[in-house]
């Protein structure tokens, strides 16, 4: 489409979807990439490699993506330019309690769809996905599965060592992030998991999947403070993060009192070079399950109290879901003039792609940061 | 500036030191309080708010001989008399008694609390209203405490003292303690803190700073909220009202939107939601206003808040007199429309706590104001 039509708002352009889900449908799909003997041993029949979800999501879609193919419908009408391709179930490999069967299997997933998925159509693009238990593992992977040109990010697994994200001990993670330039995408869901000891929600573990659903930003929440509090973003500091389906409007009042609580203490954070406000830009949030108020005229009156709100929200179908959005429905209450943003220019902007070399874009980011 | 009847709704008290309460825990576990005591074990089990350094506390709010909020005198000549403190409730310093992991323990503690409460602070001055603690383990032994104060002039609201059983707080397992405040007619309060085991310090992993933890209790109050609705307390006690104490305010549109969203899957889980859940909001909860969540002048908290046509109904100023984070009169009213300051300053807290002899009350300002 013209950049010009962009520019008015119209929305009859190209899109970038930044998550429509795959899956692989067993474990044997996965062989090939398995190494000798997890193979032999994961591709029993009765085998789980995936972590079970505290919550079923009653309202899961029957039809999962489980092949190239099954995108038939969602490419076809040609809107989509690029669509990055995430996990709905698959990231519970990395909730195993056996660090090697999760991180065995988390690469094989990485492997099996830069060579099953990525090669079969230019418009796909993966994200690597982080087994969080093994934290120089998972570096490693992120810098040989990040170095093919068609993954644009980094999917976080569940953080199951004890503490959220920011604290150092997964630091080699982000460091390799950052290194090659990839964002974060971290999902809604992945902590909830029977393996999670830490409650992945305040004040104890709800009775019901409505509630979860209706809860599940609290794990982003605690991840993002740790981000921050931790000076992650000084040490590292073209790193963002996409918050994925857990809605956004849970991020305003947040971000004003963590500033407002962080100035209480003397000691806290300390290290930081800014306030915790300031680190907010580099969160992004999309589309998928967007907490949106019930009056659809409210919406924009209440996401706009996010200072750059319109340049940090993205476009994400989160297809084959039961609450994916097609475009005409995901901007609802959504002002024309972000429109252009959110269904392409922000994804080009979040996600690192082909062409972008991860130096270039740090040395801009960079430069940026300097410049604020 | 508002000029009418103030109502404050959390204000912290507490002995001047523990020993203060042994006199009155049953004998059931008096020789084991006193022993804690002696071992300067904290009498809520597990803090809920980590150490900091210079404390949590208002530096200028230290009487002589004991931590802030033990000191009528000073809290009169500090707060209320300045102030023109028409009514207030005070709320112990979290009421955390009923959180300590030994039931019967636990129990007493709130016990002693109560009757404590009744001989030292609550015929001192008509301005001083409170609640019956009691704890979230035992629930018979809670609604027994319930009954047994529920007579008390001064005693306007049950406070849940906390539990560290790791279900929200509308569980079945809580519903006799609610089953005797509406028997009797009280509302419930439940204050920041109340989950210290199961929520703060530990979402998806131990928090590192104290801002983690505050913002993890803080977080807790949806989740709360959200239990009482799923698990149709307010179906089976329909009078039954409740109000979430130092929880802030901003978490409430998106959580009213998720879960009006969430109704059909609801329904299907909990049968006993007859009503979108934002109905039962508006109709159960309220939201005490402290800690307001902005630092500059409020307009963009204003403009998010504004989102949900009648929010101002469901708010009750707070202070959180005397910790450091205490919201003060003068900033509240600024940064509230005019428009609502009738409601949150009086109307609302006037009615949840049933304060009817209030109505036509005036304020009068009894020393320097600087309101």
């Amino acid at each position: 489409m013209t950049s010009e039509a962009r520019d008015n708002g119209e929305h009859g352009g190209a899109v970038i979807d930044a998550c429509v889900f795959h899956e692989w449908p067993t474990t044997t799909a996965l062989a090939a990439y398995l190494p000798d003997g997890w193979r032999e041993l994961l591709t029993e029949p009765g085998v789980f490699v995936l972590g079970t979800p505290i919550y079923p999501n009653y309202l899961a879609s029957e039809s999962p993506i489980t092949s190239y193919d099954a995108l038939g419908e969602i490419l076809a009408d040609g809107r989509r330019e690029r669509v990055v391709l995430s996990y709905d179930k698959g990231i519970l490999a990395t909730t195993n309690h056996n660090h090697f069967v999760g991180q065995a299997v988390t690469e094989a997933a990485n492997r099996w769809t830069e060579e099953e998925w990525l090669t079969r159509d230019e418009r796909l693009y993966g994200l690597v996905a982080a087994h969080c238990s093994l934290p120089d593992e998972a570096a490693k992977e992120i810098r040989r599965s990040g170095a093919n040109p068609r993954m644009v990010g980094v999917l976080v697994g569940a953080a199951t060592l004890g503490s959220p994200l920011g604290h150092p001990i997964y630091h080699p993670i982000l460091e390799a992030a950052a290194e090659m330039g990839l964002p974060l995408v971290l999902q809604a869901g992945v902590d909830a998991t029977e393996n999670a000891l830490p409650s992945p929600v305040a004040g104890g573990l709800p009775a019901t999947a409505a509630e979860y659903r209706s809860l599940s930003w609290h794990a982003q929440m605690a991840h993002l403070n740790s981000l921050i509090l931790q000076g992650v973003f000084d040490k590292f500091p073209t790193l963002r993060v996409l918050l994925l389906g857990a809605g956004a409007l849970w991020l305003p009042g947040h971000f004003w009192r963590l500033d407002y609580r962080f100035g209480v203490t003397r000691g806290d954070g300390r290290w930081l070079k800014k306030r915790p406000i300031d680190y907010f830009d580099r969160f992004f949030v999309s589309t998928f399950r967007l907490d949106r108020p019930t009056q659809d005229d409210r919406l924009a009156q209440a996401l706009s109290v996010i200072p750059g709100i319109e340049q940090r929200l993205l476009y994400a179908s989160g297809m084959p879901d039961h609450d994916a959005d097609e475009v005409p429905d995901a901007l609802s209450g959504i002002p024309a003039s972000w429109q252009a943003g959110v269904l392409f220019d922000n994804a080009l902007d979040f996600f690192r792609w082909p062409g972008e070399s991860p130096n270039s874009r740090n040395q801009s980011s960079q430069e940026e940061a300097a410049l604020a | 500036m508002y000029t009418g009847p103030l109502i404050d709704t959390d204000i912290h008290h507490q002995p001047k030191k523990d020993a203060d309460l042994l006199p009155y825990v049953p004998l059931r576990s008096r020789e084991l309080v006193e022993r804690m005591i002696e071992h300067r074990a904290f009498l809520g089990g597990l803090r809920a708010i980590p150490t900091v350094a210079g404390g949590l506390l208002r530096h200028d709010a230290y009487p002589p001989d004991g931590p802030p909020g033990s000191s009528y005198e000073l809290l009169a000549e500090q707060y209320l008399d300045p102030a023109g403190m028409t009514r207030c409730l005070l709320t112990f310093n979290v009421g955390e008694y009923g959180s300590h992991l030994n039931p019967y323990v636990s129990a007493d503690l709130c016990t002693a609390a109560n009757d404590w409460n009744v001989e030292n602070w609550l015929d001192r001055d008509d301005r001083l209203y409170s609640g019956i603690v009691v704890s979230g383990q035992l629930p018979d032994e809670a609604r027994k405490e319930v009954l047994r104060l529920a007579d008390h002039p001064r005693m306007s609201c049950v406070i849940i003292g906390g539990s560290p059983l790791a279900r929200g707080l509308g569980d079945p397992l809580y519903h006799p303690i609610y089953e005797a405040a509406a028997e009797v007619g009280l509302p419930i309060v439940c204050h920041l803190g109340v989950s210290v085991l199961q929520s703060g310090k530990a979402i998806v992993g131990n928090a590192s700073t104290f801002a983690e933890v505050n913002l993890s209790l803080a977080t807790a109050g949806g989740q709360n909220v959200t239990s009482f609705i799923v698990h149709g307390v307010f179906e089976k006690y329909p009078q039954l009202r409740v109000v979430m104490n130092e929880y802030g305010v901003s978490w409430l549109p998106p959580l009213l939107w998720s879960l009006d969203r969430e109704y059909p899957l609801l329904r299907l889980e909990s049968p006993w939601v007859k009503k979108p859940p934002s109905e039962y909001v508006r109709e159960h909860i309220r939201l005490a206003t402290q800690p307001l969540e902005t630092t500059s002048d409020g307009r963009e908290l204003i403009q998010f808040l504004s989102t949900v046509d009648g929010i101002e109904d469901l708010l009750c100023f707070s202070s959180d007199y005397p910790h450091l984070t205490m919201d003060d009169f003068a900033f509240v009213s600024k940064v509230l429309p005019d428009s609502w300051h009738d409601k949150v300053f009086f109307e609302n807290a006037r009615d949840v706590f049933g304060w009817h002899d209030l109505s036509g009350a005036t304020r009068r300002v009894l020393s320097g104001a600087t309101a």
